[in-house]
Parts: C-alpha cells; sequence; structure tokens
C-alpha cells in the first residue's frame, strides 16, 4: 500500500510539527510515508467563500497529485471533509473530473481514522507496536503526559468522526484524557468566518476555553489546524498558559516518538 | 410590523450581532436555554429511538420530500376534502393579500376582537399590525407572544419565542400593560396572563391561527401547542381563520406520526406536544361549541418560488427550532440578530430566498433575497450541527454554501476577499511560488514575530493584510522552526520501494 | 366562479408549474416501519399506557373492571371531592351513555347543564370519556363527536375515564385504525396538562388548559 501524506497548506505554515507526528506515528504502525511535493492547498477556501470554479482547479490538481497512491492520511480533520464531502459537487455527475474526486475521496483519510477505521488498530495495542523505521525511542512505560481535553472539527461530523478521537487516544494511554465540557460545540473557527464575524468567532472561542480551563487541562487537542490556531492565538492573546496541539502529537508523544517540549 | 423581525433592508447583521455578543444577559439565557434543550433532544430521541433515530429522520424527510414533490395533487385533494367538510378555502399570493382575505372575513362578521394562536407565517405576513390598523383589537394568546406583544417586543426563536426575555422585563411589563402588582415568580406572573386572557377568549368574533400540518386525505389542519391556548382561540368565537403556507401539506393522516414524533422531540424533547389539535372544518349539526365558519387562507409568499428553485428543501422545515438550539452562533447572537422572525441556520437561508421569490426588490434592482440580507450566509462557521439536529435532514450548510456562491455572482461580498482568494489559487497553482509565499509568512513571523510560550512559535498581535481580522481579537502562532519538507527531506533514506516517489 | 374560486385556482396552476420545475425525488412515501420503535414492547398496554401518562404529569387512578360502574363512580366522587370546593361546578362531557351516568351521579349538585358551552369558563372541573387512548406517549383522543367541545379544555381541572380496551399502542394506530376518531369537527391529542416554559424555561402548569389531568383508568 502507498500512502501519500496530504500536509495542507495551513499545517505546512502554522503547524509542522503536526505533520512530523504524522509521520512518526505511521511509521510506528508500519506504514511508510510518502510526501507528494507538489501539493498545495485543497481549496477549501474557496469553496466556502463562492468561488467553486477556483476550488475545483485546485480539487482536480488533487486529484492528479495523489493518483498513483492506495491512500492519503492528513491530520487535518477538516481538510480531509472537504476532499470528502465537497469535492464531487464541484463537477458535473459523469464526468472524468468528478470520476477523478471520487476515487480521491475513497482513499482520502484524517490521521485517527486511518489508524482505526483503515489499518483496524487497536489503540490499545499501539503501544506494543515495534517501529518498521530504525527509531530508538521506546514508549515511556509510565505517561507524564499532562492532563488534555480533545475538541473535534465539526467538520469530522460529515465523516461521521466526530467525538472519535477522544476515546482513541484515551484507549491509546495518551495520560490523562479528560471529557471536554460541550465538545459538541463549535470553536468558533468556521476559516473566514473567524475574521467577518469576529467578534462571534472569539465568544465561542472563549467559551471553548473557559470549558477547557474548567477540566483543569492544560494541553488541548485540536483534530484541526485551523481550531488549533484560533483557539491557541486567542489563549495567547489571553495570556492563558494553554499547549495546543494534534492528535498527531497527543499520540507521537505518548509514544516516545517525540519529545514534550519543556 | 415590528422592526426586530421586519428591518429595513438591506439589512446590516453585523451591528446587532456585535451587540448581542456584549449582551451578558442574553447570552445567558439565550445560551443556557439552547444548550439544554439540545442536550435533551439528543437524550430523548437516544431513549426513544436509539440507533434508529436516523432511520427515522430519513423516514421523515422522504415522506416530506415526497409532498413536496406532488404539492400539486396534494393541495387538490386537500382544496375538496376541506371543502366537503364545509371549510373555506381561500388563497393568497402574497403576505397583503392574506391579511385582506383576513380582514374582509372580519369585516363581514363586523370584528372588533380576536384570539391568535401562535404562528410563525402571520408573523411573516404581518397580520397582527394589519388587523389592529382596521380596528380589530388582537390578543396574543401565546404566553410567550402575549408578553411579546404587550411590550413591544419581537420574537426571537420558533418555538421558545421570548428566549432573550426575562422574568423581571415580564414583572415589568404586566405591572405597567395589565395593572398587576409586581412579582417575578414566574407560575404568578402566568397566572395573572391567564386570568387575563380568560375573559378575552369569551368575548372574542373571530379566531386565527397557524397550522403546523394539512392533512390531504382528511382536509383537516394539525395544530400542536403546549398551553392550550389554540384550542381556547379556536372553541370560542363563532368564526375562526387557520393561516398556513402551502408548504405545510402532507398526504394525510396515514404519514402524520413520523412528523408528530419527530417535531415535540426536536423542539422541547417532548413525546409529543401537549395538546395535537385536529379541525376538520366547522361545527357540526347537534354540536356544542366550536366555530361556525372555518376559514383555511392557502399562503404561498413566496413559498411556490422555492418550491420551484433548487432549494425545494427547505420547505420540508417543521419549525421544530432544533436547528436554532444547536447553532452555535445563534447561541451567541440571539433571534432578532438574523433580521427576520425566521432565525438562526433555516433563517439565514430561508429567508433571503422567500425574499427572492417574493421579487420584492425595486425595479432595475437585481433580484432581491441576498441583496437585502447579504450578511446571512456568511453568518455561520459551517460546523454542520444544523444538519445534525434537523428531523428531516434539510442539508443547510450546502444551500448557505450555494447563497456564497451567489453573493459573490451578485457582487455582494466582499472584492478585497475575492482579490486574495484568487491569488492563493493562483499561487496554488504553482507549487515553488506556493511555497516561496508560506515560507515568506513564516519569515516574516521568524523577523517581527514575540517568541515566547513553547518556543516553538513566534506570535504576531498585529498581521497585515489579510491577517488583519483574525489579530484583531486573537494572535497569530507561526512555527519558524525547521520547515517540515526540510525535515522530511533530511530523514535517512527509507528502504526503497519500487516505483516510489522522492 | 368567485373570486376566492379564481385565487384558488391560481395558486393550483401556480404550484403545477413549480413543482414541474424540478425533477421529482421520491416517487413512493417509504414504509413508517421504523416509526413505532418507543411501543415495540406492548404487553400490557394499561400498564404501559399508566406509566407514560404519569411521565407526562397526569395522574392515575386505576379501577379494576370488576368493580364495574360503581368503582367509576367512587372514583369520579373522590376525585371530584379533591378538585371541586365550595360551589364549583362539573361539567360532565362522555359519549358514553353508562359512563356519563356514572358522572351525571358523582358530579351530583355540581352538575353544569351540559348545553351550553359558555359555562365551560366557569366550571372547575370538566369530566370526558375519550374514544381512544395511546400507550406509548400516554395521551389522551377526545373528540367533539358527542361531546361539549373544550370540556377537556377550558376547566382547570380535567378527569378523563379510559377503558383498558380503548387503548391502543402507538400514536401510528391512532390513524391506521381508528380514523374515526380524527373524523370529528375538532380532536385533540392530549399529552398531560397544559404546560408552558415561555418565562426563563420555567415550568408552569395550568396556562390555558388545565393545570391537573386525573385519568380513571378502567381495567
Amino acid at each position: 500500500m502507498r500512502v501519500a501524506l496530504f500536509t495542507t497548506c495551513l499545517a505546512e505554515a502554522l503547524a509542522p510539527r503536526a505533520l512530523k507526528a504524522t509521520v512518526l506515528v505511521l511509521e510506528h504502525c508500519g506504514v511508510a510515508v510518502e510526501m507528494p511535493t507538489a501539493q498545495t492547498c485543497c481549496g477549501q477556501p474557496m469553496l466556502s467563500n463562492g468561488l467553486p470554479a477556483d476550488a475545483a482547479r485546485l480539487a482536480r490538481r488533487m486529484s492528479e497529485i495523489f493518483a498513483p497512491y492506495d491512500a492519503v492520511v492528513t491530520p487535518s480533520g477538516s481538510c480531509c471533509s472537504v476532499v470528502r464531502e465537497k469535492y464531487a459537487g464541484l463537477f458535473a455527475e459523469g464526468s472524468r473530473d468528478r470520476a477523478a474526486v471520487e476515487a480521491l475521496a475513497a482513499k482520502t483519510f484524517e490521521l485517527v481514522e486511518f489508524l482505526e477505521t483503515k489499518l483496524g488498530i487497536d489503540p490499545a495495542t499501539l503501544r506494543a507496536k515495534t517501529c518498521s523505521r530504525a527509531s530508538t525511542a521506546t514508549p515511556p512505560a509510565t505517561t507524564t503526559t499532562a492532563p488534555l481535553n480533545c475538541h473535534d472539527a465539526c467538520h469530522l461530523r460529515g465523516i461521521h468522526r466526530h467525538g472519535c478521537t477522544a476515546p482513541f487516544l484515551k484507549a491509546a494511554g495518551c495520560g490523562d484524557v479528560r471529557d471536554l465540557p460541550d465538545m459538541a460545540q463549535c470553536c468558533g473557527f468556521g476559516g473566514m468566518f473567524s475574521t467577518q464575524f469576529p467578534e462571534v468567532s472569539t465568544a465561542l472561542g472563549e467559551e471553548k476555553l473557559a470549558h477547557v480551563a474548567s477540566t483543569g487541562a492544560s494541553t488541548l487537542v485540536a483534530s484541526d489546524t485551523g481550531c488549533a490556531a484560533h483557539l491557541a492565538g486567542l489563549a495567547h492573546r489571553k495570556n492563558v498558559a494553554l499547549r495546543v496541539i494534534s492528535p498527531a502529537e497527543a499520540l507521537a508523544e505518548s509514544l516516545g516518538l517525540m519529545e514534550i517540549p519543556a | 410590523m415590528n422592526e426586530l423581525i421586519a428591518p429595513a433592508l438591506p439589512f446590516d447583521m453585523k451591528p446587532r450581532a456585535r451587540e448581542a455578543v456584549r449582551d451578558l444577559k442574553l447570552q445567558q439565557f439565550v445560551g443556557n436555554a439552547t444548550h439544554l434543550k439540545d442536550t435533551q433532544r439528543g437524550g430523548i430521541f437516544g431513549r426513544d429511538f436509539g440507533p434508529d433515530y436516523d432511520d427515522l429522520r430519513t423516514v421523515a424527510r422522504d415522506t416530506k420530500q415526497y409532498a413536496l414533490d406532488h404539492l400539486d395533487e396534494l393541495l387538490e385533494r386537500f382544496i375538496a376534502n376541506a371543502e366537503q367538510s364545509g371549510a373555506k378555502v381561500h388563497a393568497a399570493t402574497t403576505g397583503r393579500e392574506a391579511c385582506d382575505i383576513a380582514l374582509d372575513i372580519a369585516r363581514a362578521h363586523a370584528a372588533k376582537s380576536c384570539v391568535k394562536s401562535k404562528s410563525m407565517v402571520t408573523e411573516e405576513i404581518g397580520l397582527l399590525p394589519a388587523f389592529e390598523a382596521a380596528g380589530i383589537k388582537t390578543l396574543e394568546t401565546d404566553l410567550g407572544e402575549f408578553i411579546l406583544q404587550i411590550d413591544g417586543d419581537a420574537p426571537s426563536h420558533i418555538v421558545t419565542p421570548m428566549i432573550h426575555k426575562d422574568r423581571v422585563a415580564t414583572a415589568k411589563s404586566f405591572v405597567r400593560e395589565l395593572g398587576a402588582r409586581y412579582t417575578e415568580d414566574p407560575t404568578e406572573l402566568t397566572m395573572i396572563a391567564r386570568e387575563h386572557m380568560r375573559g378575552l377568549y369569551r368575548a372574542a368574533d373571530i379566531g386565527v391561527s397557524g397550522a403546523n400540518f394539512l392533512l390531504a386525505d382528511e382536509g383537516s389542519a394539525v395544530i400542536c401547542t403546549n398551553e392550550g391556548n389554540f384550542d381556547l382561540s379556536v372553541g370560542g368565537p363563532p368564526v375562526h381563520i387557520v393561516f398556513v403556507g402551502i408548504e405545510k401539506l402532507i398526504r394525510g393522516a396515514r404519514d402524520l406520526a413520523p412528523f408528530l414524533k419527530l417535531l415535540a422531540r426536536s423542539g422541547t424533547a417532548q413525546p409529543l406536544t401537549v395538546y395535537t389539535s385536529f379541525v376538520r372544518g366547522p361545527r357540526r349539526a347537534g354540536e356544542h361549541g366550536g366555530p361556525k365558519e372555518v376559514h383555511f387562507v392557502l399562503v404561498d409568499a413566496g413559498r411556490v418560488g422555492v418550491l420551484a428553485s433548487e432549494k425545494r428543501d427547505l420547505l420540508r422545515c417543521i419549525r421544530c427550532g432544533a436547528c436554532l438550539n444547536a447553532c452555535p452562533v445563534y447561541r451567541k447572537v440571539g433571534g432578532h440578530a438574523y433580521g427576520s422572525m425566521y432565525a438562526g441556520p433555516i433563517g439565514a437561508v430561508l429567508t433571503p430566498e422567500l425574499e427572492r421569490a417574493q421579487g420584492t426588490a425595486s425595479p432595475g434592482q437585481p433580484a432581491a433575497g441576498l441583496t437585502n440580507y447579504p450578511d446571512l450566509p456568511r453568518a455561520s462557521s459551517l460546523c454542520g450541527a444544523c444538519y445534525e439536529a434537523c428531523p428531516v435532514k434539510i442539508d443547510i450548510p450546502k444551500f448557505l454554501l450555494h447563497d456564497r456562491v451567489r453573493l459573490r455572482a451578485q457582487g455582494l461580498s466582499p472584492k478585497s476577499e475575492a482579490r486574495v482568494l484568487a491569488l492563493w489559487r493562483w499561487l496554488a497553482e504553482r507549487p515553488a511560488l506556493f511555497r516561496l509565499a508560506i515560507g515568506a509568512v513564516r519569515l516574516h513571523a521568524r523577523m517581527l514575530g514575540r517568541k515566547d510560550g513553547d518556543g516553538e512559535r513566534a506570535w504576531l498581535s498585529r498581521a497585515p493584510g489579510p491577517g488583519a481580522g483574525w489579530t484583531q481579537s486573537r494572535d497569530l502562532g507561526i512555527a519558524t522552526g525547521e520547515s517540515f519538507r526540510d525535515w522530511f527531506a533530511s530523514r535517512e533514506p527509507r528502504p526503497k520501494k519500487p516505483g516510489g516517489s522522492q | 366562479m368567485t373570486a376566492r374560486n379564481t385565487a384558488v385556482a391560481a395558486l393550483l396552476a401556480r404550484v403545477r408549474d413549480a413543482v414541474r420545475a424540478q425533477p421529482v425525488t421520491v416517487r413512493d412515501v417509504p414504509s413508517h416501519a421504523v416509526v413505532r420503535r418507543v411501543s415495540r414492547d406492548t404487553t400490557n398496554l394499561a400498564d404501559l399506557f399508566a406509566t407514560k401518562a404519569t411521565a407526562v404529569g397526569m395522574r392515575v387512578t386505576r379501577v379494576d373492571a370488576a368493580e364495574n360502574d360503581a368503582g367509576v363512580d367512587a372514583a369520579l366522587a373522590t376525585l371530584i371531592a379533591k378538585h371541586a370546593k365550595g360551589d364549583a361546578k362539573v361539567v360532565v362531557a362522555v359519549r358514553d351513555a353508562n359512563l356519563a351516568a356514572c358522572a351525571a351521579t358523582a358530579a351530583g349538585d355540581r352538575l353544569a347543564p351540559n348545553d351550553n358551552d359558555d359555562l365551560l369558563f366557569d366550571c372547575e372541573v370538566g369530566i370526558t370519556d375519550v374514544d381512544c387512548a395511546i400507550a406509548e406517549s400516554g395521551s389522551l383522543v377526545i373528540s367533539t363527536n358527542g361531546r361539549i367541545r373544550n370540556a377537556w379544555i377550558t376547566p382547570p381541572i380535567h378527569i378523563a375515564i379510559v377503558r383498558a380496551d380503548q387503548i391502543l399502542p402507538d400514536l401510528v394506530d391512532l390513524f391506521e385504525l381508528r380514523p374515526d376518531a380524527i373524523d370529528a369537527a375538532s380532536t385533540t391529542v392530549i399529552t398531560g396538562p397544559s404546560k408552558t416554559a415561555d418565562i426563563e424555561g420555567v415550568l408552569v402548569t395550568g396556562v390555558h388548559g388545565p393545570a391537573a389531568v386525573e385519568i380513571v383508568l378502567v381495567g
């Protein structure tokens, strides 16, 4: 199986560590990852903002770039859902482009989803896995991970993965995973919504941060780069000490594949 | 009509949204009530339908869609059967026509007073101001609507109209308008309203209501309430007028059960509303009580246009309010921010569509609708909670996206935004340049950002260009260390696979 | 043609065009089997009905079928004594002649004349029987067929007499098995006492309709 990493432009700019973690976790599970260098942006910003023709051009690119692979994995829940749910609607039924993006949709996965449903990995056995690639890291015997919450990207609803991250991380032994009250409510990011209705977006983000604070968690795992940037940016502006990471980083750290920064 | 739900057009949502977010009481009331109802909705469906809930929604979706796809047949059957039962059926193309029909009926009976049961369509057509202008004193009998009426306020939620209002405001308006003694106790306030209204029920010349469903096979209307105000409104006066949008039709009682089971659970987490009332024509020979005349006013007011459009699905809406309760934006801005009696996600798509279909634009203007409500399609984070909550599976996010395309096409979204997105797309088709651009962003952050926190990122508090909106209320953290691509390329080559790229 | 008929015909014509403007996506109404989910366990309908009716805030007095009219008389008399104070009047809107006689006996001097619906506002208690009842939701189905309209809405207390053999398992059954129940000028399916939560979400009963619904369940 040839597996490609769908990096997403936002993660390349804002969260390269999430991408590194994705590679390390996949390799830990015996999956060698390739990274097509021509990939750029999936077109979500255009698609969500009334420019479907522009989005279609990028969708077509994506389907060509990832054509040689059997699976496409990304740490970004929202970008994943765009490929899965929205691409087909950009092209006429029966067209070649439509078939191409449908084929892409059928093999594109969010990381945790890929591990759980495509590889069929029982999270409880993750720590016992041996890395296919030379790695000196051994999973720490006892976890020292700080208390954490999971906030799933709303777009995971569309691919029926909303609320699946926390149970997976819990079962994988990612330390003290605490239930986030009202996890189902959007964090207020919403792409350009965050600048079109900044007060509403901020108010929702602050509510999310308050929920996190109520659990005593010092780390928030957000399954989308945009949500993570929004919440981390809010916390930073308000001098709230909160580490915002991706599920890939939470897994990589708990498996000893990555150092937890001091 | 009340400016809160019938504002000057084009409507600017943003100031109202800003104001709402700062209104701590509104945040508390609307936030608490919507969260509670949303949680209870999940609970009752889980308890009563478990994994079958989704199938139930599918059944309801298809049953209602069938009705819309065959609305002409159903309408014909309804009219024949209703007339057979002795009701009179009227048709109104516009809200004004609907009001005029009612005024004619009222005039024929020299009506001076009216008791009215809660109805969205009568809000939509402006019946109350029309009646008041004609000297017909009209009483809103739903408790919430009554309190809003005497306080000059307007409903802000489809099901719980005074969700934004508290007991203190209620107490004050009861003292001022009803001469009641001051009390903040909800039970006492309710009883004051009850006593005030009972005499008015007895004396009313005319009763008015909406309807939740029309049954084609039976020629009946179905009205759901919890208070019993509909039954009192229809039971006393000699004339009753039911105003109803044509999209309320279903085949008949044989198709009603899924909707009744979904409606109350979705709206208020009850198995059924307390009263589900069937009206099948005027009182019959030998019966005691009930109207001697029943009129159905079938209202178009844009619905026929929506039926003909690619947004036909919107007419499936059964006005349960679940999408409002589930919507993060509604929870923060409340109903009045939407500038329509239809607030929240469904309102954001339905309001412009009804407006467009009625073609109320001035001559020479582009089609109304989005022109008058340019903010509504954008007032959503596209989180999908509304679609998930909808008992008839209306894909609201899909229609919001559809409207965002129209906004662009009509030149109603900011040009600067379009320019940035076009540049972004242009770069994205040129990978080398795209990487340079990402590199430039990272360089900018490295040079000007503050390095603190975990040391991984540099933080910008004032980003240039398109990032400026972002940093109004949040910092922008950009990773400045080794890029992912450099890291990936620098790793020891893994065992070669046949045909592997890189 | 009257103006009214012309307008109705015009609406029909426009709807016909509008329907044709989009493809038909649903050609047949799907099976409603899943709708029954709630009432899958229907081994004892009277018990299920009593449980559900209580859950929605109605009170249930069980009368053994063997006690016959005497049992109903006694139950009604107790409930009337509980709710009707002073010179409070009781209106009887019972279609079943036998039960009507029981109700009239139990009401005694309090019985209001049953031919004048204006009196409803002056009555404290309304006694009705039902067309049928629904177990899964604990609902009463009452039509105007043979009953003073709103005798079950206007007085502050509603007493409903339900025979166990009138209980249907599910709401679906009302429409499938008892179409006559909704073939009256008006029929109301009642699921609890009148309630509102309009003021700050605080639940208050008896806002317009009865604050208490007492069910005498026979059998």
